[in-house]
């Protein structure tokens, strides 16, 4: 089967933001694969060497520092499709998830896998709203995945539970985190990942007027970034003895904070 | 003066707190209310909802539980096309922000998700949304040309109670093919609060030592009213509990009245995921540890002989 798997680079969750100029300040910021993306990529790679095929990563925007995508590469991804063009900068999702479209169209494929968000902009539009393009079915938030013959079965983490669901093969799932552990590559992965093909793409090669994408077109228009409200810093509640702090805790949950 | 549609929640005839949010939401941008309620066997979930104009019931002509998003998209645009609405309002939950981002590709817009508030500015509506799980937020608005305005509002945000008047129903109906086959639910065990719902979080890190140690948290969680069981990223990745239970970047953001970690440290992505909490309390045995920085309230100690402590005064003051 043939695997396409949608990956987005996002700063890392360890970083700390700063903002200058009324604008997050991205300068200095190490970036990784999307955590979400991650669990997609392993579930591809898992599936093609249950069932065969090939599995093609997408990813729109900078690739950043090659060995990101190289390492997908060398755990076992077979070919990598790059839509790198200063025009995609400050896309809205459906826009991207158009992008993706024409990157695919015409490559026959199975199954779509994505995250179920990216941990950046915590959108969780864009993977959908290509299954909506592509008019196939879509599950999303998937803990659990089974192939065979022209069917799929997913777990879905839902909100009431854990839900199962079927669908035929073409159809879009969108990754929990959960669904498997994403392995580590091994020296022979990493020697082949070199040899993989890397495919750049321009917006005008897959027929895209760069002019209908980008920032100055989007359906998104951001006012303003600011840091959260600084918390004022608490108390450490203190006493003789621990039932004591206690008490003392619950009074001023109820009396000062009156969250009880 | 806009139209504004409020897509529902309800399980089993009962309306889930979002749907509820969704008014006072919906509210904050004033206009006719309507309300789109789907997975429902009755239109008993409608007569629920208060401050509402006019309910559109669609009900599945199956008793299967759960939701099928093709269907509910197709019947959603039948639905916009005869009554045009200008803002449509879902809950950021597993089943809202599905139908809101396929249904936007339907109609071909983009949306903004997990909004926290709406903000009239100018005759032009603001939302504001946490980008990167809260460590920075942002004041968001359509382009002109967006129509309609579609948005999925963050849970346990835009709380409050509605006593007005029951609007009308009218059912919806498919004949729809349904691609996703539903095939069952194991649901939750009973009495378990969803963490993004829950007016208590009491959470987990490090400190808790091993994964018997959240025996204690769930004991408070199972004796406290509305608490959920929290975890931090570290304890997930060790396998000590489910990652259901992850708070933070990459777990669920959470905004309770009470958010009480123990043995947490306060890792950058943790913070992100539940700073917006109405009141942290930290119990941690290390005096230096950075979750006290943040904290409303701190004791340090022994959390193993302060938890037990808490949940018996918590209970007599809660009586």
């Amino acid at each position: 089967m043939n695997i396409v798997v949608l990956v987005k680079l996002v700063p890392d969750t360890e970083s700390k933001l700063k903002l200058s100029n009324g604008a997050i300040d991205y300068s200095g910021i190490n970036y990784i694969v999307n955590p979400y993306d991650e669990y997609a990529v392993e579930e591809a790679i898992k599936l093609v060497e249950q069932h065969g095929g090939t599995s093609t990563a997408v990813l729109i925007g900078n690739p950043r520092e090659g060995k990101l995508l190289l390492n997908i590469l060398a755990m076992g991804i077979d070919q990598v499709y790059i839509v790198d063009d200063p025009a995609v900068e400050g896309s809205d999702p459906l826009a991207v998830a158009k992008i993706i479209q024409k990157v695919i169209e015409g490559k026959p494929f199975d199954l779509v896998l994505a995250g179920k968000e990216s941990v950046d902009y915590n959108w969780g539009m864009t993977a959908v709203a290509l299954a909506e393009l592509l008019n196939i079915p879509h599950t999303s938030l998937a803990i659990n995945i089974e192939v065979s013959n022209n069917q799929v079965k997913v777990k879905k983490a839902s909100d009431e539970g854990i839900e199962t669901f079927e669908m035929y093969l073409p159809c879009l799932i969108t990754c929990e985190k959960g669904l498997n552990e994403p392995r580590l590559p091994k020296l022979m992965g990493i020697m082949k990942a070199k040899k993989k093909p890397q495919t750049v793409l321009s917006l005008t090669e897959i027929s895209i007027d760069p002019q209908t994408v980008g920032s100055h077109v989007s359906d998104i228009r951001i006012a303003q970034v600011a840091m959260p409200k600084e918390k004022p810093a608490g108390r450490i509640i203190d006493a003789e003895n621990t039932l004591e702090k206690v008490c003392l805790l619950v009074n001023a949950l109820r009396e000062e904070a009156r969250v009880i | 003066m806009s139209k504004i549609l409020i897509v529902v929640e309800q399980i089993d005839g009962n309306l889930k707190n979002i749907s509820h949010e969704l008014v006072n939401a919906a509210n904050l941008i004033s206009g006719e209310i309507n309300s789109f309620i789907y997975q429902t066997n009755s239109t008993e979930a409608a007569g629920k909802l208060f401050g509402v104009d006019k309910n559109f019931v669609f009900t599945f002509s199956s008793d299967r539980y759960s939701f099928e998003p093709l269907a509910i998209v197709n019947v959603l645009s039948e639905l916009q096309q005869k009554q045009k609405y200008d803002v449509i309002l879902f809950g950021h939950t597993a089943n809202g922000r599905d139908i809101a981002s396929r249904f936007a590709a339907h109609v071909g817009v983009s949306i903004i998700t997990d909004v926290v508030d709406i903000i009239k500015d100018n005759g032009r509506i603001v939302f504001e949304k946490p980008l990167y799980a809260g460590k920075v937020v942002s004041k968001m608005y359509f382009n002109d040309s967006v129509s309609p305005h579609i948005i999925t509002i963050r849970p346990n945000i835009f709380t409050g109670a509605i006593h007005s008047k029951v609007g009308s129903v009218e059912q919806l109906q498919s004949n729809d093919s349904l691609p996703n086959l539903f095939r069952g639910l194991e649901p939750k065990p009973a009495g378990k609060v969803d963490l993004r719902e829950a007016q208590i979080i009491i959470a987990g890190g490090r400190g808790i030592g091993s994964p018997e140690g959240f025996n204690l948290l769930h004991d408070f969680a199972a004796n406290v009213p509305n608490c959920a069981v929290g975890a931090s990223r570290a304890v997930v990745d060790s396998g000590w509990i489910e990652h259901s239970n992850q708070v933070g970047q990459t777990g669920k953001v959470v905004n309770p009245s009470l958010y009480i970690a123990c043995g947490i440290s306060g890792a950058i992505q943790h913070l992100a995921g539940m700073m917006t909490s109405k009141c942290i309390v930290a119990i941690n045995n290390n005096p230096d540890t950075p979750i006290f920085k943040i904290a409303d309230y701190g004791i340090i100690g022994d959390l193993f002989e302060i938890v037990p402590l808490l949940k018996s005064e918590l209970l007599k003051k809660l009586g």
